[in-house]
C-alpha cells in the first residue's frame, strides 16, 4: 500500500503534472489525485480511448499489443499506461515541465 | 405301556386334523376366490368337506391367494358400514378358538384358521374383519366393483425452466461518448439493457421507440458499458452530465490497493509514466503556442554535472564499480560497498540507474557479500557479473529478482579472497569470464556454469625480496583489445605483470615474471624513472577504435596511490624476456595532489583519459593538447573521494561514484570530441613522448 502511495506521490512531485488517475479494467477509478467529477469522467473516458486504441493495435498486428498512450493537446498532455487489468492516468502540463 | 400308545395316538390324531385343516383352509381360500358371494357356503361346504377328510387339493400359488384374500378385504373394507366391535370381536373369538388346540372341531378350527389368515394376510395394515364379517359386508355392498389399486412407481424428473432468449433490436455499436444534454434521464432509465459492445455496423435502428438521437442512446449504453457486471446496474441518476460510475466501497478499494497484482501494475506504470514525462519527444509542433524558450546549447569548455544519482540506501556506502550498459546507452550499473552504517539491505548492493530517472534506480540487486567489481556482460544485455569480497563471483538478470541467478562456490576451486577484477573477454560465441583476486589466483568461467572454474591459475613471482609470499596480490586487471589470454595485472606493490591464461608457443600459463614493468623492489628516495611506488588502483589499455589505431592496442594506463598516472607501452606478448627486465613508462603524470582511484581512456578521442583522485576531483587529460596538466578538473560533490571512473558508450559522458554513494554523470563537452587528425597528432605525441623517455 505504502509503495503505491509512495510511487504516486513521487510521480505528482514531477514537474508540470496536474493529476494523476488509476482506474481499473472497468473503468471504476481506484485512486485519483484531481477531484471527483473531473476523475469521473476521466476515467470513463479514457478507459473507452485506451480500448479503442488498443484494439486498433492489434487489429493491425495480432501480435502486437499497446503498452503507452500520449495525448497532447494545447493544454496538457495526458500519458495512459495501460495493462491487463488497470490503467494508470497522467495529466501533466508539459510547458510547464520543459521549462 | 398303554398311556404311550394312547398318547402316541392322540398325536396321529392331532397331526392329521392339521393336515385336513391345512387342505380345508387352502381350498376355502380357493372357493374363496372363486365366488366371493358364494364364500359362506363354500365356505361351510369346504369344512365340512375338509372334516371329512377330502382329498388334499393342489396348492394354489399363494400369491393369487393373497391377492384374492387382499381384493376381498378392500372390498369388505370399501363397503363396511359396521362397527368395528363386531370385527374386534370376531378375531378374539376365533384366537381364543383358536387356542383352544383340544378342540377337533374341523370347521371351527378352519374357521379360525381361515380368520387368522385373513388377520395374517391383513397384515398390511388394514384393519381387517374375520372371514364372517368381511361376509356380511361383502354381502351388503356387492352392488361396487371393487376398484383396483396398485402401487405405481414415479420417477421425479427435475427440469429446469426452459430459457427464453429475448433480443431487443437496438444499435449494437461502440458508443461515443458525447456530453448530454440536460432533459434526458428519464428515457435513458428505460433505455433497453446493455448488449455487448462489438464491432457491428451503425445501420440497425430501433423500431418502435421515437428514432432517437444518439447522444442520448450512446450516454445511456455508455453509462451501462461502463457498470460492471457483479454489482447491480445503478439506477442512472438525473445529472447532466455522465452518470457517475459504481465506487468502489473502502474496504474493497483498500483490498485492491494491496493486492500485490496492483502494486506491481503500479510500479511498473509508474516508470513507464516517468520515462516518458522525461523525454518529451514528441515535440512540439505549434511553435506559435508559448513555448518555453530552450536554454542556448553552451559550447562550453568545462564539464557540466547532467545527472547525479544518490538515495537514501547508497547513502552509506561507496561505490566501488561502474559500469554502462552496452545495449541502453541510458542504463548505468552502480555497485557498492557495505553499509556503514545498520541497513537492512545485505552487504552487497548493485544499481541499475536510469539516466532520464534519477530519483530511483531501475533495478536493485542485492548479495550477501559486498561488492567489489561488477560489469554489464556485452553479450548478453540483461546479465550482471559482480565480484565479490568473500571471493564469490554472482551473476544477476535483470529480468529476475534481486537476488542473484547462480553463485560461484566459496570453495577451494573458485575464489577466495576478494575479486578486484572482472573481465569478459571474447567474443558472442565463444566468450568467457576471466576473474581476478588478491590472493594470486586467476580463474576462468563460462557464464552459465559458474560451480566451477573453467581453468585457475595461480600467478606467483618467484625471488621477489619485497613481500613475504610469493603470490601477486592482483588489484587490477586489463586485457588488451582483442586479446583474450594474455593480460596484465597490476599488483600491491606497484609493479605491473604479464601473464598468460594458457600455454602459448613460448609462454607459460601463468605469470611472466621477467617482464615486470616497474621497480619490483623498494628504491630509496629520489626521483623514480617509472614505475608506481604503491598499490595500482587502476589499469586500462587503449581502446583502439579509429584509424590508425594499430599501434596504440598496447597503450595502456595506470594509476597508483602514489599520487601518479603513468603511461605505458606493453612489450609484445608473444616474445617473453627470458631475464629480468624492467620497463620504463612512457609518461608519467604527477599533476595530482592526493591518491589516484582510477584511470580511463575515452572511447572517443584517442588522446583523452579521465582520472579520479581522492580528493574528489574529476580530471581530463588530453594528450593532444597538454602533456602534463589536465586540460579540465571539476570538483565532484563535497569533496569526497571519488572511487571510480567510467566513461559512457559513446564518449560523451563521464560517470564517477565517490565514496558516499554519489554517482555523478558528467557531460564532457567540446573537450571529448575528436577532430579529424587527432589520431594522427596523437601518434606524434607517443613517438614525441617515447624519444624523451629513451632519452631520461
Amino acid at each position: 500500500m505504502s509503495e503505491v502511495e509512495e510511487t504516486i506521490k513521487r510521480l505528482s512531485s514531477h514537474k508540470g503534472v496536474e493529476g494523476i488517475v488509476i482506474v481499473n479494467s472497468e473503468g471504476i477509478p481506484i485512486r485519483s489525485t484531481i477531484d471527483n467529477n473531473l476523475t469521473i469522467q476521466y476515467s470513463a473516458l479514457i478507459t473507452q480511448l485506451a480500448a479503442k486504441a488498443k484494439s486498433v493495435v492489434r487489429d493491425l498486428d495480432p501480435q502486437n499489443d499497446l503498452t503507452f498512450l500520449r495525448l497532447r493537446t494545447k493544454k496538457h498532455e495526458i500519458m495512459v499506461a495501460p495493462d491487463k487489468e488497470y490503467i494508470l492516468i497522467v495529466i501533466q502540463n508539459p510547458h510547464e515541465a520543459s521549462s | 405301556m398303554s398311556t404311550r400308545k394312547d398318547e402316541l395316538e392322540k398325536k396321529r390324531q392331532k397331526l392329521e386334523e392339521l393336515r385336513k385343516a391345512r387342505e380345508s383352509r387352502k381350498i376355502n381360500l380357493e372357493n374363496n376366490r372363486r365366488d366371493p358371494i358364494a364364500a359362506p357356503a363354500s365356505r361351510t361346504a369346504s369344512s365340512s368337506a375338509s372334516a371329512s377328510a377330502s382329498n388334499a387339493l393342489a396348492p394354489t400359488p399363494p400369491l393369487a391367494t393373497s391377492r384374492h384374500d387382499v381384493d376381498a378385504l378392500v372390498a369388505s373394507l370399501v363397503g363396511e358400514r359396521d362397527s368395528p366391535a363386531v370385527r374386534a370381536s370376531t378375531p378374539l373369538s376365533a384366537l381364543s378358538e383358536h387356542d383352544d388346540k383340544g378342540s377337533d372341531v374341523g370347521s371351527t378350527v378352519g374357521s379360525s384358521v381361515t380368520a387368522r389368515e385373513s388377520s395374517v394376510v391383513s397384515a398390511a395394515g388394514l384393519q381387517t374383519p374375520t372371514g364372517g364379517a368381511g361376509q356380511q359386508q361383502q354381502q351388503a355392498t356387492t352392488e361396487k366393483p371393487p376398484p383396483t389399486l396398485t402401487v405405481a412407481d414415479f420417477l421425479i424428473w427435475d427440469l429446469p425452466p426452459r430459457e427464453r432468449v429475448t433480443y431487443s433490436k437496438e444499435v449494437q455499436t461502440n458508443p461515443v461518448p458525447t456530453p448530454l444534454a440536460a432533459p434526458r434521464p428519464r428515457r435513458a432509465s428505460r433505455s433497453p439493457s446493455p448488449t455487448p459492445s462489438s464491432p457491428s455496423d451503425y445501420a440497425d435502428a430501433e423500431p418502435g421507440s421515437d428514432a432517437p438521437p444518439p447522444p442520448r442512446r450512446t450516454a445511456s449504453t455508455s453509462t451501462s458499458t461502463v457498470t460492471p457486471v457483479p454489482a447491480a446496474p445503478p439506477a442512472p441518476q438525473p445529472t447532466p452530465s455522465l452518470a457517475p460510475p459504481p465506487t468502489l466501497t473502502d474496504e474493497e478499494r483498500k483490498a485492491l490497493m494491496s493486492s500485490e497484482a496492483f502494486v506491481e501494475f503500479v510500479e511498473r506504470a509508474g516508470k513507464l509514466v516517468e520515462v516518458a514525462m522525461a523525454r518529451p519527444d514528441g515535440g512540439v509542433w505549434d511553435y506559435t503556442v508559448g513555448v518555453g524558450e530552450g536554454t542556448d546549447s553552451d559550447l562550453t569548455r568545462t564539464v557540466q554535472l547532467s545527472v547525479e544519482f544518490l538515495s537514501d540506501r547508497v547513502r552509506s556506502r561507496a561505490v566501488t564499480a561502474l559500469d554502462w550498459s552496452y545495449k541502453f546507452p541510458e542504463l548505468l550499473l552502480a555497485a557498492y560497498s557495505k553499509s556503514r552504517t545498520l541497513s537492512t539491505d545485505q552487504d552487497g548492493y548493485a544499481a541499475v540507474w536510469n539516466m532520464h530517472v534519477p530519483a530511483r534506480p531501475e533495478f536493485v540487486f542485492q548479495c550477501q557479500s559486498d561488492i567489489t567489481s561488477a560489469i554489464f556482460s556485452p553479450h548478453h544485455p540483461t546479465l550482471i557479473v559482480a565480484g565479490t569480497y568473500s571471493g564469490q563471483v554472482v551473476l544477476w538478470d535483470t529480468r529476475a529478482k534481486s537476488l542473484p541467478v547462480l553463485k560461484t562456490p566459496l570453495s577451494g576451486a573458485g575464489h577466495t579472497h576478494p575479486v578486484y577484477s572482472l573481465a569478459m573477454v571474447g567474443t558472442a560465441n565463444a566468450h568467457a569470464l576471466v576473474s581476478a583476486s588478491t590472493d594470486g589466483s586467476v580463474c576462468g568461467w563460462q557464464l552459465d556454469m559458474l560451480a566451477q572454474p573453467t581453468e585457475s591459475i595461480e600467478l606467483t613471482v618467484p625471488s621477489n625480496p619485497q613481500p613475504k609470499t610469493d603470490e601477486l596480490a592482483i588489484t587490477c586487471m586489463g586485457f588488451p583489445d582483442s586479446e583474450t589470454t594474455s593480460f596484465l595485472v597490476g599488483t600491491e606493490e606497484g609493479a605491473v605483470y604479464q601473464g598468460n591464461r594458457f600455454d602459448r608457443a613460448g609462454a607459460k600459463a601463468g605469470v611472466n615474471p621477467y617482464d615486470v614493468y616497474g621497480r619490483a623492489g623498494d628504491k630509496p628516495g629520489g626521483v623514480v624513472r617509472g614505475g608506481h611506488a604503491g598499490p595500482v588502483t587502476g589499469l586500462h589499455f587503449h581502446p583502439v577504435n579509429g584509424p590508425g589505431g594499430g599501434t596504440l592496442g598496447d597503450l595502456f594506463l595506470t594509476s597508483s596511490v602514489d599520487w601518479t598516472v603513468q603511461l605505458w607501452r606493453a612489450k609484445s606478448i608473444s616474445r617473453p624476456s627470458t631475464h629480468f627486465t624492467p620497463h620504463f613508462p612512457v609518461s608519467v603524470f604527477t599533476d595530482f595532489s592526493d591518491y589516484v582511484y582510477d584511470v580511463r581512456w575515452s572511447p572517443l578521442h584517442p588522446a583523452v583519459f579521465a582520472t579520479a583522485d581522492g580528493s574528489g576531483r574529476l580530471d581530463l587529460y588530453n594528450l593532444n593538447a597538454e602533456l602534463e596538466v589536465p586540460v579540465m578538473s571539476a570538483h565532484v560533490g563535497q569533496g569526497r573521494a571519488l572511487n571510480k571512473v567510467d566513461w559512457s558508450r559513446d564518449g560523451k559522458s563521464v560517470a564517477t561514484g565517490g565514496v558516499d554513494g554519489r554517482v555523478s554523470v558528467f557531460e564532457v563537452g567540446q573537450i571529448g570530441q575528436p577532430e579529424s587528425d587527432e589520431w594522427a597528432r596523437f601518434q606524434k605525441t607517443l613517438s614525441q613522448l617515447e624519444s624523451a623517455a629513451a632519452q631520461a
